[in-house]
């Protein structure tokens, strides 16, 4: 009764608002460079979970919006995005998620790299502390995998492999 | 997981990408996305008008005793300045009418809230919360109590961002209000200061000068105040000054801000 495609819908939309809300709330100036990339987390840990119906083209999709959201030229978000959520499916049940903080942080270094070069092929300068980010959200995976795994069971029965004992 | 699944996203992304790049015109797309992420901004101004409440409530009987007497006291002052200002500009128009030449736009202001600010040293925008149906359109100039804030970018049905002045895309053609001379203002990314461009090492700048719109080119009015000369450094092998400018309105503390929107359009030039 869990399994329904509505369910999935319900808790992707919901999702990406929540975190799209965490990520344009006002932040001390100081603070802004440590603020995780909540968006990101929730694309790969959805491209775990509720593959196949969540597939890089729905986070290509995702990926348009955030940048409409965060007012950067189009398609920047959406190739960063398409890439983790290709990259992180291919994870998909093989190592449990508290394991998985090494293979985010490397997936998310390569978002923000991308992301990086994009900027500077649209005319902008590479700020000092732009990877901050990438580290503090490379942290919080395992708590933020937890917290999903826990909202996400009240829609659909999440996929992603929770130890040892579920390989 | 099939191919076409990470090489069609990626050529779609990469094709919008460079689209953009060229100047290619996506609106039919970007007013989707915009009406898809409206109920982000939607949901976010509401703490932020109970906040504002709230911090009414919490201030006590007292203090707004106090303040409002304060307001009253500012508004008798800015009714006086308003007289004179109203006789001098009824001089100018008689003036201008005398030299044959056209009015000059009577401008009105439309006051918003600011629901995101960005101070990014990449990207220092701010989205608030008037859009197109209050009139707000593109290359609209906005401004705060201390001067020059910015300029529209992009407008949705009932938000819209603007670009500061402080982002490095940004420029103004500014003058001094000394010695009338003109230079362009650019953002400075991070720093949260303009400089000014190509100005020649003999050029009159003084450090501590106000320098306000010189309304060349149309798109902002004259006499706008931009920013307050804060160094000058000659470099002997440089020809031109490198000159800083700290901008009169407080970026950092932006909460409300003003659109400029003429009434007329001006028949000739002053």
């Amino acid at each position: 009764m869990r399994e329904k495609r509505w369910h999935k819908i319900v808790f992707l939309i919901l999702g990406c608002y929540s975190f799209a809300l965490c990520t344009v709330c006002p932040l001390p100036f100081e603070l802004q460079s440590y603020r995780p990339l909540w968006v990101w987390l929730f694309v790969m840990y959805c491209a775990q979970t509720l593959s196949p119906f969540f597939n890089p083209c729905v986070a290509c999709g995702i990926g348009l919006w955030m940048d409409s959201l965060l007012g950067v030229p189009l398609g920047q978000h959406a190739l960063v995005l398409t890439t983790l959520a290709y990259w992180a499916a291919l994870w998909q049940k093989n190592v449990p998620w508290y394991w998985q903080w090494g293979r985010v942080a490397v997936a998310l270094g390569f978002g923000q790299g991308l992301l990086v070069g994009l900027h500077s092929l649209s005319g902008y300068s590479m700020p000092e502390k732009y990877w901050l980010g990438v580290m503090v959200s490379s942290a919080l995976w395992p708590l933020f995998a937890w917290f999903c795994h826990r909202a996400g069971s009240f829609f659909f029965q999440p996929k992603i492999a929770m130890s040892y004992r579920n390989k | 997981m099939p191919a076409w699944q990470l090489i069609a996203p990626i050529l779609l992304a990469g094709a919008i990408f460079i689209a953009q790049q060229q100047g290619m015109s996506l609106g039919v797309l970007h007013r989707g996305l915009q009406f898809l992420h409206s109920p982000v901004y939607w949901v976010w101004q509401g703490p932020g008008a109970l906040m504002e409440k709230a911090a009414l409530l919490w201030q006590g009987k007292q203090s707004v005793l106090l303040e409002n007497s304060r307001l009253r006291q500012d508004n008798l002052n800015l009714q006086a300045k308003i007289q004179v200002l109203r006789f001098l500009e009824l001089e100018n128009q008689g003036l201008r009418t005398l030299l044959n030449v056209g009015e000059d736009p009577q401008t009105h202001f439309v006051a918003a809230r600011v629901l995101r600010l960005d101070l990014d040293p990449f990207r220092q925008q701010v989205l608030v919360n008037k859009g197109k149906k209050e009139g707000i359109s593109v290359g609209q100039p906005v401004v705060d109590a201390g001067g020059l804030v910015g300029v529209v970018l992009e407008v949705a049905e009932n938000t819209s961002r603007m670009l500061l002045l402080t982002d490095p895309h940004f420029a103004v053609s500014v003058q001094s209000l000394k010695s009338g001379e003109r230079a362009i203002a650019t953002g400075n990314g991070g720093g949260g200061e303009l400089r000014l461009n190509y100005v020649p090492r003999t050029a009159p700048f003084v450090e501590g000068e106000t320098l306000v719109t010189s309304g060349l080119g149309g798109r902002f009015p004259a006499g706008v105040p931009v920013g307050v000369i804060t160094s000058i450094q000659h470099d002997i092998n440089a020809r031109f000054a490198l000159i800083s400018v700290r901008p009169t309105a407080e970026l950092q503390k932006l909460r409300h801000v003003l659109f400029l929107q003429e009434k007329s359009t001006p028949q000739g030039e002053g």
